[in-house]
């Protein structure tokens, strides 16, 4: 009986070349794993146990915390009237316009009900404002030198370097 | 090792691979963005000027509840604790005495508020 095999001439054998494919199969599941394991570790180091910060600056406070912030020396200013005192400690949020962040946060608590609160804030926007627009007689008079910079403080109670007091 | 075995291998090490990357990606390259910073975590010298803003804020306003409220939001540390600290950075800081005074008072009404409650 003849087989297929027997059809063929021996001097001609078909010639079948190793396959390259199932080699770029492989190194997908390597792809595959690495992506997975990023992922994995993207969501464990942001959202399972993300970094803690210590001794932070209050312009490291998330949005709700800085009103909040905001809010207290709005506060602080209406008992007190120290406007100085109340914009170093606003500096210390690197708001770009404080005045007008200011002001927006007072009518966001307005229309939230927050009278009192609102009115705090509005008070300190427009002393801002105010102080913003009444050239300081000093500064006109001063000679244009470069002043030097020094750390930023909370209060003027502070020493300028509180760590060498 | 089977073909298979040598494969589940790589596999689980290219996890391992991947997920020490993403750490250092999310510890050390991008950290978390700030949203999960707390008041709790400022540096002492903020955490003192924020306590004194809060006994100002008691000393016109005389309510206790609403200063203790306050004091939850910068400090995790019992009230007492947390001034106890804050009036010593400010001595050590050389505060105005009017300013320590306010946090005084603050702190010896609480401590009285807490004798009565027990």
């Amino acid at each position: 009986m003849k087989t297929p095999l027997s059809n063929r001439n021996e001097d001609t054998r078909e010639f079948n070349p190793p396959d390259s494919s199932p080699e770029k199969r492989t190194n997908w599941y390597l792809v595959t794993g690495l992506v997975l394991g990023f992922i994995i570790g993207v969501v464990f180091a942001w959202w399972i146990r993300p970094v803690v910060y210590y001794d932070i600056q209050p312009n490291m406070l998330n949005e709700r915390n800085k009103d909040i912030y905001r809010t207290t020396i709005a506060l602080v200013y209406a008992e007190t009237g120290d406007l100085n005192r109340a914009s170093q400690r606003l500096a210390l949020l690197d708001d770009q316009n404080p005045g007008m962040v200011l002001g927006n946060q007072a009518q966001r608590y307005l229309a939230e009900g927050q009278e009192v609160k609102a009115q705090a804030l509005a008070l300190l926007a427009a002393a801002l404002q105010q102080n913003d627009m009444v050239p300081d007689e000093t500064e006109i008079l001063a000679s244009p030198e470069p002043t030097a910079t020094i750390e930023r403080v909370p209060t003027q109670t502070l020493p300028i370097h509180p760590e060498n007091p | 090792m089977t073909r298979q075995t040598s494969r589940y291998l790589f596999f689980f090490l290219a996890i391992f691979l991947g997920i020490t990357a993403g750490l250092i990606f999310g510890w050390v390259i991008v950290p978390a963005p700030h949203a999960h910073t707390s008041p709790h975590s400022l540096r002492q010298d903020y955490k003192t000027d924020f306590a004194l803003m809060i006994a100002r804020l008691y000393h016109s306003e005389d309510n206790l509840i609403l200063a203790l409220s306050r004091l939850s939001f910068i400090s995790s540390a019992p009230p007492l604790v947390f001034l106890n600290d804050a009036i010593t950075y400010a001595q050590s800081a050389r505060y105005d005495l009017a300013d320590i005074d306010l946090m005084w008072s603050l702190a010896t009404d609480i401590q009285i508020a807490l004798d009565v409650v027990e």
